[in-house]
């Protein structure tokens, strides 16, 4: 069990059952008074976000958290299937909870699933990925100004802007926090 | 020099502090130096304290020097001074460290009145140590705050009743008090003036002298700037069986909150029977003076940072 004075910005704790994560927190202590422990709370399952005020001698409960290297194995309409690697176990995450991961998950990627005692929660990818491109028109001849764009279409789907000279076949290494392209790593 | 730089903070704190010794000598006080650890220390329910295990016994780090500071009246010292760590477990935060610089300071035959004045004038001198000149204002978090004298008093009752909508001397609620407090009276302060926030519920704070003509309110006064609370003071209680009385409660408090009671200060209570009659004392909590006037906005830009009692 935590006490009031183990909170801290980032610790994850139980409340009514659900996994939360603290975003913001401030001690307040008024001369010879009682310590209040002021929290945001970000429900780590729903996105909820609520405030909440604790004093000395409040117990909670911690998060218990668990992260799993998963392979992505498909999807299809009852969501994005994974499997662990060692023990051959199979989870199903929906596309909610996958959210703009879906941009780049391609079939085989090792990724990160976070589970909330045996639930999987959510995903966490690799900073980078490779991705091949599928269709991208090639770029205007002549237009030689510098940082000019165009948009390309990778494997998975998703639609990026990318330097002029890429062509369809070429792989790309991305950046999943941004979405934006790296480099190219294969012609 | 960048105003964010360790340089700049500690010249910046050192002239403050030179020009509050400076405030003292010339006003008489002596200033004093006393022990930092102690076996009976002062019986506080919302102050926890650092134990050290040693050979013979047990002693604590002491959370404040009044624990020795205080019986200093009975020995016939009129005026005295302090400046000196403290500390205390599990305070941290923005305006919190475990370990801090307490200023206290001790006047017999003055009471709590004496101390607001005190207190506007060393803010004034400290102020102009830094400014080097007699402009007042100083800008924090983007906000003017002037400190020219006097500052505006008001009572616990009066800032209860207008920022909290109701009154807690008739109304006995701890719960709520620190928790109205923390999250609507001490944001209703943070005002352009300094404000004195004096007259608490007479629970609230067991080393204060109960008003005469008022049994539910002590003489205790807060000294607030720019949000923050910087001093702390009041008229002493002088009375060593109503002291025990109250240290019996506050040890009583401390076991309702599943903390250890702490030994009777004997000796602190025996130097009450040779103390004045009237005297007032005053901590100031010296690294928030120093973030208040370098317009720092987190503790531990104020001192050379130490981590071990966090």
């Amino acid at each position: 069990m935590y006490e009031s004075s183990d909170l801290r910005k980032g610790l994850k704790i139980i409340i009514d059952g659900a996994p939360y994560i603290i975003t913001d927190f401030q001690f307040s202590k008024p001369g010879k008074g009682q310590a209040l422990y002021r929290c945001k709370l970000k429900n780590m399952i729903t996105g909820y976000t609520m405030d909440r005020t604790y004093r000395s001698g409040d117990k909670f409960e911690p998060a218990n958290l668990q992260e799993s290297r998963m392979q992505f194995l498909y999807n299809d309409a009852t969501g994005y299937h994974f499997m662990d690697t060692s023990t051959y176990d199979q989870i199903t995450l929906t596309p909610e909870q996958i959210g703009d991961a879906k941009n780049f998950l391609k079939d085989n990627m090792e990724v990160d699933i976070l589970f909330f005692d045996e639930t999987p929660i959510s995903i966490s990818l690799p900073t980078f990925v490779e991705l091949e491109v599928v269709k991208s028109d090639p770029g205007i001849k002549g237009d030689t100004a510098t940082g000019a764009t165009k948009p390309a279409t990778l494997e998975t789907g998703y639609t990026l802007q990318v330097p002029l000279f890429i062509e369809e076949g070429n792989v790309l290494k991305i950046d999943t926090r941004t979405g934006e392209y790296v480099e190219r790593v294969k012609n | 020099m960048k105003t964010s730089s360790l340089k700049y903070i500690l010249t910046k704190r050192h002239l403050i502090i030179k020009a509050l010794r400076e405030w003292f000598c010339q006003r008489g006080f002596i200033e004093v130096q006393t022990p930092v650890t102690c076996r009976d220390p002062i019986p506080e329910a919302n102050i926890d304290l650092f134990q050290i295990k040693n050979r013979k016994s047990d002693c604590y780090l002491l959370p404040s020097p009044e624990r020795y500071m205080k019986p200093l009246l009975s020995q016939g010292i009129k005026r005295f001074f302090q400046i000196c760590p403290a500390f205390r477990r599990d305070e941290k935060g923005d305006y919190h460290r475990p370990e801090f610089t307490i200023l206290e300071w001790y006047r017999a035959d003055a009471d709590y009145n004496s101390l607001i004045e005190d207190c506007q004038s060393l803010i004034a001198d400290g102020c102009k140590a830094i400014t080097g000149h007699e402009e007042l204002n100083i800008v924090r978090n983007g906000m003017t705050i002037d400190l020219n004298p006097p500052f505006t008093v008001i009572t616990v009752s009066e800032a209860f009743k207008k920022f909290a909508g109701w009154n807690p001397l008739t109304n006995r609620n701890e719960a709520r008090f620190y928790h109205d407090m923390v999250t609507k009276v001490e944001p209703g302060l943070a005002g352009e003036k300094p404000v004195f926030l004096k007259d608490y519920p007479a629970w609230a704070s067991s080393l204060s002298r109960i008003k005469k003509d008022d049994r539910e309110v002590c003489e205790r006064v807060e000294f607030y700037a720019g949000g923050m609370e910087i001093a702390n003071g009041f008229s002493e209680l002088l009375d060593s069986e109503e002291q025990r009385k109250r240290f019996n409660e506050e040890n009583r408090k401390r076991q309702a909150l599943g903390k250890k009671p702490v030994p009777e200060p004997s000796e602190f209570l025996a130097a009450m029977n040779d103390s004045p009659s009237t005297a007032a004392g005053m901590a100031m909590g010296i690294d928030r003076l120093v973030m208040l006037l370098t317009g720092s906005s987190n503790i531990e830009q104020v001192n050379v940072h130490c981590s071990c009692l966090e």
